[in-house]
């Protein structure tokens, strides 16, 4: 048996093992804190860990699958004592490389920690551990009538830990805020194995406005790069009591761009605010989704939600707008069936992309409102010039863009041109006023793009929070800095 | 107080020192020993870089309104007044996104908003006094909180000095933004102690269409906290649901009462909206037991909202944090301990929903102070001072104690302000 090539380039790489078979001292030593039938080391088993939603790989020494803080604590320890970085991952579904461990190290897997640890409606509030699906959260509060209002197109698999790394989004934060807006308190580990509880998980502290730092506000979004998170506590929202859902199609890009600009521009906020192109529609259509106009070319999804007599004077406002704006036909969801089917069609639109060609990627910039419609037509200019398809299926009521660039990475050169045609839509973005990610976070992904939105003081200033958590520079390194940028471990003097 | 670079150099900021005027930034009795006015941005990054290598200390101030919070400076050299930095920077209504200068207080924000029919939906406070920079560095909430959120939930970005003279921005002028670390967040509650916000980016949003207010008195206070509390976690999406206690000096005279409890509610959106609001609410406050149920005058809504969270000025002022389900036993029993002390009834505002309560209250004392945060604790709630006329407060009675993030929180402090120059010595655990 010809011994396995090395696959990773991290900093003190031990082999998973030797010709033999002989299990390494770390996948021993990670045994020892979580079981040795929750280490996985064979390249089969750790497959699943090299990648995540995103184009990038990358090769774990060891993968272990932690059960609780403790776990946690004693993996860190571990990787400490072999000088391994350690990188968290939660589903896998994230789209800028972030659980992805482009240096090696420990992955950690949630699969064993997954409960909902307590639910409090009275107080609009659940404590859950990270490795719990997003929508499961909502599931399991409804009898309540409550649910956790980040709601990503990949609820159904994400986990809240993950979207905390993220700061995921989601259609319906238009009107009720990203994952740091629900998150009221953490416990996490960090690398030096300290065990630390922030906001409303401080102990004996389930309150809101815990005095000190608002740590919890750092930890969301920090992309793995600060700590390991292994309880969040959550804001939970009571359930509407009305909802209508409309799709209306337009005969131009330009005038479903209008229509949402109209429609903020008149002091309403939908709940969700949807944009869809006829690529999109054309995917959908073919991967069997009924009911989508064939020839438009946007359609807008929008959803209005509150009291009954709210939703129903609000209706007739924003229908008026979108035909104001030239919609040629607005349906609206009579049923909760309906609904779904609209919003099915909605979350299901990146999957049905793969009707068109095998790959994709998903681009995510977002931009201030108004600036729409000219966003837009340079994304179809860059199609052009590439000559790529891109599809364009986004949340535009809060400017945030998702250009889905569809190619075939078979094709020698096709996956440069993807990156160019990404990097170029995301200069104007920034161009325009606004900015490199509005919820898949940089990752991989853009920190090549980083210096286009920071300057070096304030690279400087996201060091020095980074150094305060994790200051030797241990959890998913790589992430979010570009090179010449990286946080360097901090020498201390004893 | 002479600090080690008593220096020969001129400083290159506007700093005055002229008589008396020391004494208007006093923080208890520790007085500045000069006081600067810098007008820019850039200006406040190169004083405080200045103040790091003399070893000087630094007070931020806005309006003043919430010095009290927080224990004395350990080292007081230079008020710096952010007066100057008064401006709109930017403002784009069709994106619902504002941005202003620290110094601007909360009314001229909202003045600049109300001309194109949209509003910051940050209250509390004075807004004729309270600076923006003031109000997130305290992080400030008023009535509004219950719909809108706190400072966090609507700052998108931030431009801050820090201590080696950096300049850095946070964020960015767009809703939605994972760029990076959240430094937005660091600055929001830090009372200034590791860096000095300048400029800040909001969204805003639009006026409410229609809007009224419905009061009630109960003489049960478990009765009316109970009403107060299911109102605010209902789907009707009030925009505030308040209890107060009767003679609440911060209510008008006409509907405030000698004792018992008044429960006010905020009714807000769409005209169908609110009337529905209005109906509902009626109904759960005379089936909890309200002695009489009523609106003020259209007129006196507005004043009415903006009047409530106003401090009254009786000496101790407490900011009580739990669970919402638990706030009405801390006030209960926080205001029993303070009447105790003092023939004057204790005022206190319950924002239902939120789970925070203020407390104010005259013959305060260290000891006084200590029982009710102990109190507190024991129900899981925190409790705060912002402000303590007479009363000697250090850090652990200002803040209460520090908990298990309490070391990752003087990392923090030691990455952004390692010689101290902010603030030193007034924050949690003494910072």
């Amino acid at each position: 048996m010809t011994p396995m090539p090395s696959t990773s380039s991290s900093v003190g790489t031990s082999p998973r093992s030797d010709q033999n078979g002989v299990i390494s001292p770390l996948v021993q030593a990670l045994g020892s804190v979580v079981g040795d039938a929750n280490v996985h080391w064979r390249r089969e088993m750790v497959r699943s860990y090299e990648y995540d939603g995103s184009i990038d790989v990358g090769h774990p020494d060891a993968v272990a699958l932690v059960g609780s803080c403790s776990d946690v604590v004693g993996v860190m320890r571990t990787a400490a004592r072999f000088g391994l970085p350690v990188v968290a991952r939660g589903s896998g579904t994230g789209l800028s490389g972030g659980a992805v461990p482009t240096e090696g190290g420990v992955a950690l897997g949630f699969s064993r920690m997954r409960k909902v640890v307590s639910v409090d409606p009275a107080n609009l509030r659940a404590v859950v551990e990270p490795g719990l699906v997003n929508l499961d959260l909502t599931k399991s509060v409804s009898k309540y009538g409550l649910y956790f209002a980040p709601d990503p197109s990949s609820q159904a698999a994400c986990s809240i830990g993950g979207n905390v790394a993220e700061n995921a989004g989601g259609a319906h934060c238009l009107a009720y805020g990203v994952t740091t807006n629900h998150v009221t308190g953490l416990e996490c580990v960090l690398a030096s194995g300290e065990v630390v509880h922030t906001g409303s998980l401080s102990h004996g502290m389930p309150a809101s406005d815990s005095p000190g730092y608002d740590l919890t506000g750092c930890l969301v979004g920090s992309e793995g790069t600060f700590a390991v998170v292994t309880q969040v506590a959550v804001r939970l929202m009571p359930v509407a009591e009305a909802v209508r859902t409309i799709l209306a199609s337009f005969p131009t890009i330009d005038s479903a761009s209008q229509a949402t600009s109209d429609i903020i521009g008149a002091g309403i906020i939908p709940a969700a605010l949807e944009m869809m192109d006829a690529l999109t529609i054309q995917a959908l259509t073919r991967a069997g989704h009924t009911g989508l106009p064939a020839d438009a070319a946007a359609v807008l999804l929008v959803e209005v939600e509150g009291l009954r007599e709210g939703v129903d004077e609000l209706v007739p406002h924003v229908e008026s707008l979108l035909l104001g704006a030239g919609a040629t036909e607005i349906r609206t969801a009579r049923t909760g069936d309906e609904r779904d089917r609209l919003w099915k069609a909605r979350k299901g639109a990146l999957g049905a992309l793969g009707q068109i060609k095998p790959n994709y990627v998903l681009q995510d910039g977002v931009i201030p409102r108004t600036r729409l419609l000219e966003v837009l037509r340079t994304v179809a200019e860059v199609s052009e010039k590439y000559n790529l398809p891109i599809a364009n299926v986004f949340h535009a009521g809060d400017g945030n863009l998702h250009p889905c660039i569809i190619f075939d990475a078979r094709v020698p050169g096709e996956v440069e041109k993807v990156i160019a045609a990404g990097g170029d839509i995301l200069r104007k973005c920034v161009d325009v006023g606004g900015t490199l990610s509005g919820e898949h976070g940089i990752g991989l992904e853009k920190q090549a793009y980083l210096t286009w939105v920071m300057s070096h003081q304030d690279i400087s200033a996201q060091h020095s929070l980074k150094y305060a958590f994790d200051p030797d520079v241990r959890l998913n390194p790589g992430k979010i800095f570009p090179h010449a940028y990286r946080p360097v471990p901090q020498l201390r003097i004893a | 107080m002479n600090g080690p670079g008593d220096n020969v150099n001129p400083v290159p900021l506007a700093a005055q020192l002229t008589t008396g005027e020391a004494e208007r930034f006093a923080i208890r009795s520790a007085v500045p020993r000069r006081v600067a006015h810098p007008k820019t941005p850039g200006e406040v990054a190169e004083l405080l870089a200045d103040a790091t290598a003399k070893g000087d200390s630094v007070v931020p101030w806005g309006g003043g309104t919430h010095q009290g919070i927080g224990a004395s400076p350990e080292r007081y050299d230079i008020a710096c007044s952010l007066s100057h930095l008064n401006e709109v920077v930017a403002y784009e209504p069709a994106d619902l996104v504002v941005t202003v200068q620290a110094g601007m207080t909360l009314g001229q924000a909202q003045d600049h908003l109300r001309e194109k029919g949209q509003f910051l939906a940050l209250d509390g406070g004075r807004p004729e006094m309270s600076t923006i920079g003031g109000m997130l560095a305290t992080n400030s909430s008023g009535p509004s909180r219950l719909l809108y959120g706190s400072a966090r939930d609507l700052v998108l970005g931030m431009q801050v000095a820090l201590p080696n003279g950096h300049l850095v921005r946070s964020g960015g002028k767009v809703v939605k933004n994972v760029v990076g670390y959240d430094l937005n967040k660091l600055h929001i509650g830090a009372l200034g102690t590791v860096g000095t916000i300048c400029e800040i980016t909001f969204k805003v949003h639009p006026l409410p269409r229609s809007e009224g207010t419905i009061l009630a008195h109960f003489t049960d206070f478990d009765a009316a906290n109970e009403v107060a509390e299911n109102l605010a976690r209902s789907n009707l999406s009030l925009r505030s649901v308040i209890a107060f206690s009767g003679s609440l000096r911060s209510a008008p005279a006409d509907i405030r009462q000698p004792a018992g409890t008044t429960v006010a509610v905020w009714c807000a959106g769409w005209p169908a909206a609110v009337e529905r609001q209005k109906r509902d609410v009626i109904a759960a406050l005379s089936g909890a037991g309200a002695s009489a149920v009523f609106g003020p005058n259209p007129q006196a809504h507005e004043t009415f909202w903006a009047g409530i969270s106003r401090p009254t000025a009786l000496g101790v002022q407490v900011k009580l944090a739990s669970l919402p389900s638990r706030i009405g036993e801390l006030v209960a029993v926080s205001s029993d301990l303070a009447s105790q002390a003092s023939d004057a009834e204790a005022d206190w505002i319950v924002y239902a929903g939120v789970g925070i309560a203020r407390l104010a209250f005259t013959g305060g004392s260290v000891d006084l102070i200590r029982r009710i945060r102990d109190a507190t604790a024991l129900r899981g709630g925190t409790c705060v001072v912002e402000s303590a006329d007479g009363v000697p407060i250090d850090p652990v009675l200002a803040w209460g104690p520090v908990r298990d993030d309490f070391a990752l929180m003087k990392r923090v402090k030691a990455q952004f302000d390692p010689k101290r120059t902010l603030n030193p010595g007034r924050f949690v655990g003494g910072i």
